[in-house]
């Protein structure tokens, strides 16, 4: 069982405060919804958990397994467990995914033979042609198919935690079932935690989530089970903004 | 020091010692290189003192080793101090040194002082021929080493390539521990129809100085493809001329190099279009770490008579390090309007989003940067020309790379 705990956690940038005391527990299995309008904070919140430079935690904390991520590199964090599916993945020239998942710390005890075979059958599982595995990363590929790349490194390093940041942006219809399902599989027989961020609840009808938090300047406001999220699909976000004189009042003080 | 009179000292029929007198008379009528002057700008050049180097004029008595290509895959020649050595029978073309010839051989004028400083004092300049028709199966590879401290070294080569002809040429400059000075210059001419595939390994020890010229000449629906990639040196400099001269004429030419610590790594170039419907296309990239400096300056120049001349050239540079320093300088001279030209030139520090992306991936910082780098150069020893050496080239920058030292932040 793996668990990640989120405590009261404040992060900025140089120019403003971003997060404003995020609390949250994601744990082994469960599917966690984190859904808020544009400039909620929702994407910081997958970069602060994953170190991205930049950003400042000022307050609060982050923990995964007991051990605490804040002030640990980005590739630490990975090595204890944790993953990003960005929303828009990098491209990378001459760097394949191959390269890739061979110089990752979370393969280097797996007999590299074996973990080839397992990524072309994974390719194959999640349609993904093979030569886009030995091209630059990402490079030429259009969004839908830069998220299955994603999910196939995410299928690969096995980590026990995942944050998927908008995996459905760039997806067709196919493509998300495909790829929400094989997430999906993961937290029922690996047993991977999942936190996937998404301003639709278009990906929830296929990755069925066991809770739903509603993220508005910078953090939760509300939480819920999934039809949390079929309130949001038919009311939007209306409900739990402030109003135009709160927000001119919090721009005062910010 | 580097006097007519010095000529004297060297071996060679009447006309080689004429030319080598002649050339060294103008090297010192030819204005010493000055940073002010455009062509070495940004460069070291007025540290270097002459005097403090003796050159090289008498034979060494034994070769040492030839070095990393030394099997059958190959044509192999020695050269030592500047002195041809040893050289393979081939079958397909000849090789031999000038100064054994009797019949004159005709070398461009040099246009400056180090271009005549080579011809002046090159013991044994290589001529290379490929008659007509004849096809070089096997790469030719050119070791030239040279052994004595302080010594200044001319290795000449010149190749003349007639029509209908192909050849692959390979240049590989490396050295014992020792502080010199080298003064190589290679001349390539491509004969109407032929092909040249042409490789320069620069792999000196960093207490080398090198000024080096490469001068091709590109003649009718004639291909050239050269490559550099330049590891070693203090100082080391190559200056390439590629002239499309004849019709349909193609010069590709691309550079990898990889500087560290404090060396200085220089590339002039100019690609010459001269006649119809020529292509030139030109790709330089490397890395920089530590306190190193690259130094690219190149020029496009398309000549009134050149319609249709399609012409590219990039530079890119990537710093791992604050202290490294690049300049880039690609310029334009056109004077046709029937012309595709374009060029294009960055230095830039290693992107963040990428090395995060790998981080988040689990792969260590450090590690990180290395797959960055690795792929970056990619492209360019992806495509270097002499096939047979590529994986042996590609080990010397892994290898560079690999004995890199992790910087703090």
């Amino acid at each position: 069982m793996a668990d990640l705990v989120i405590k009261n956690l404040h992060a900025r940038t140089e120019s403003a405060e971003i997060l404003s005391g995020v609390n949250l527990t994601v744990r082994s299995g469960e599917v966690h919804a984190l859904m808020g309008p544009n400039g909620s904070g929702k994407s910081t919140l997958s970069h602060v958990l994953m170190g991205r430079p930049g950003y400042t935690v000022t307050q609060g904390e982050i923990t995964l397994d007991g051990a605490n991520l804040v002030g640990l590199e980005t590739w630490e964090r990975a090595n204890l467990g944790l993953f990003l599916v960005l929303q828009y993945p990098v491209e990378i020239e001459g760097v394949s995914a191959s390269n890739i998942i061979e110089a990752s710390q979370l393969s280097q005890n797996d007999d590299f033979d074996e973990v080839l075979r397992h990524v072309s059958q994974e390719a194959e599982n999640l349609g993904i042609p093979l030569d886009h595995l030995d091209r630059g990363v990402n490079l030429d590929l259009s969004g839908g198919e830069k998220k299955r790349l994603e999910t196939l490194q995410l299928v690969t390093l096995k980590p026990s935690i995942a944050v998927l940041d908008e995996l459905d942006s760039g997806l067709d219809v196919d493509g998300l079932r495909v790829v929400s399902n094989r997430v999906e599989r993961l937290t029922e027989e690996d047993g991977l935690g999942v936190l996937v961020i998404t301003h639709y609840s278009r990906l929830l009808e296929e990755l069925k989530p066991d809770f739903v938090h509603v993220f508005v300047e910078g953090k939760i406001v509300a939480s819920g089970d999934s039809s949390l999220a079929d309130e949001l699909e038919s009311d939007g976000y209306e409900k739990w903004t402030p109003s135009t004189e709160t927000s001119v009042s919090l721009g005062g003080l910010s | 020091m580097y006097t007519p009179e010095l000529v004297q000292q060297l071996e060679g029929h009447g006309w080689l010692m004429d030319l080598r007198r002649q050339a060294a008379v103008n090297a010192i009528e030819f204005s010493y290189p000055s940073h002010e002057d455009e062509e070495w700008r940004y460069s070291p050049i007025e540290e270097l003192e002459l005097d403090l180097f003796t050159p090289a004029l008498a034979k060494p008595q034994s070769a040492t080793e030839i070095g990393q290509s030394q099997d059958e895959d190959f044509h192999n020649v020695l050269t030592v101090d500047g002195f041809l050595l040893f050289q393979d029978e081939v079958s397909t073309c000849d090789v031999h040194s000038a100064s054994g010839q009797k019949d004159p051989i005709t070398f461009a004028p040099p246009i400056d002082m180090l271009g005549s400083m080579n011809l002046a004092f090159s013991p044994d300049p290589v001529f290379i021929r490929v008659p007509r028709g004849s096809k070089v199966e096997r790469p030719l590879v050119i070791h030239h080493q040279w052994n004595q401290d302080g010594a200044a070294c001319f290795p000449l080569v010149h190749v003349e390539v007639e029509e209908n002809a192909e050849i692959e040429i390979v240049e590989i400059f490396h050295n014992a521990e020792v502080s010199s000075l080298v003064i190589p210059g290679t001349r390539i001419n491509v004969g109407n129809g032929s092909n040249v595939n042409y490789q320069q390994v620069q792999n000196l020890n960093q207490n080398v100085w090198k000024l080096g010229t490469l001068d091709v000449s590109v003649a009718q629906q004639a291909t050239f493809q050269g490559a550099i990639a330049a590891i070693g040196g203090a100082y080391a400099r190559l200056k390439t001329s590629c002239s499309l001269s004849g019709r349909g004429a193609s010069g590709k030419i691309s550079a990898i190099y990889h500087g560290d610590k404090n060396q200085v790594l220089d590339f002039r170039t100019h690609q010459r279009h001269i006649a119809r419907d020529t292509y030139s296309e030109l790709l330089f990239k490397g890395v920089l770490d530590d306190e190193s400096n690259s130094i690219y300056t190149g020029l496009i120049q398309v000549a009134k008579e050149a319609s249709g001349t399609n012409a590219f050239q990039t530079n890119r540079t990537l710093k791992l390090c604050d202290q490294a320093w690049a300049e880039s300088v690609p310029n334009l001279e056109i004077e046709n309007n029937d012309v595709k030209c374009s060029h294009a030139s960055t230095v830039s520090p290693v992107d963040e989003n990428q090395r995060f992306y790998l981080e988040s991936r689990g792969v260590p910082t450090f590690e990180a940067e290395k797959l960055i780098v690795h792929g970056f150069l990619q492209e360019v020893v992806s495509s270097l020309p002499v096939e047979a050496i590529n994986i042996w080239i590609a080990e010397l920058f892994n290898h560079k790379l690999n004995a890199r030292v992790a910087h703090s932040g």
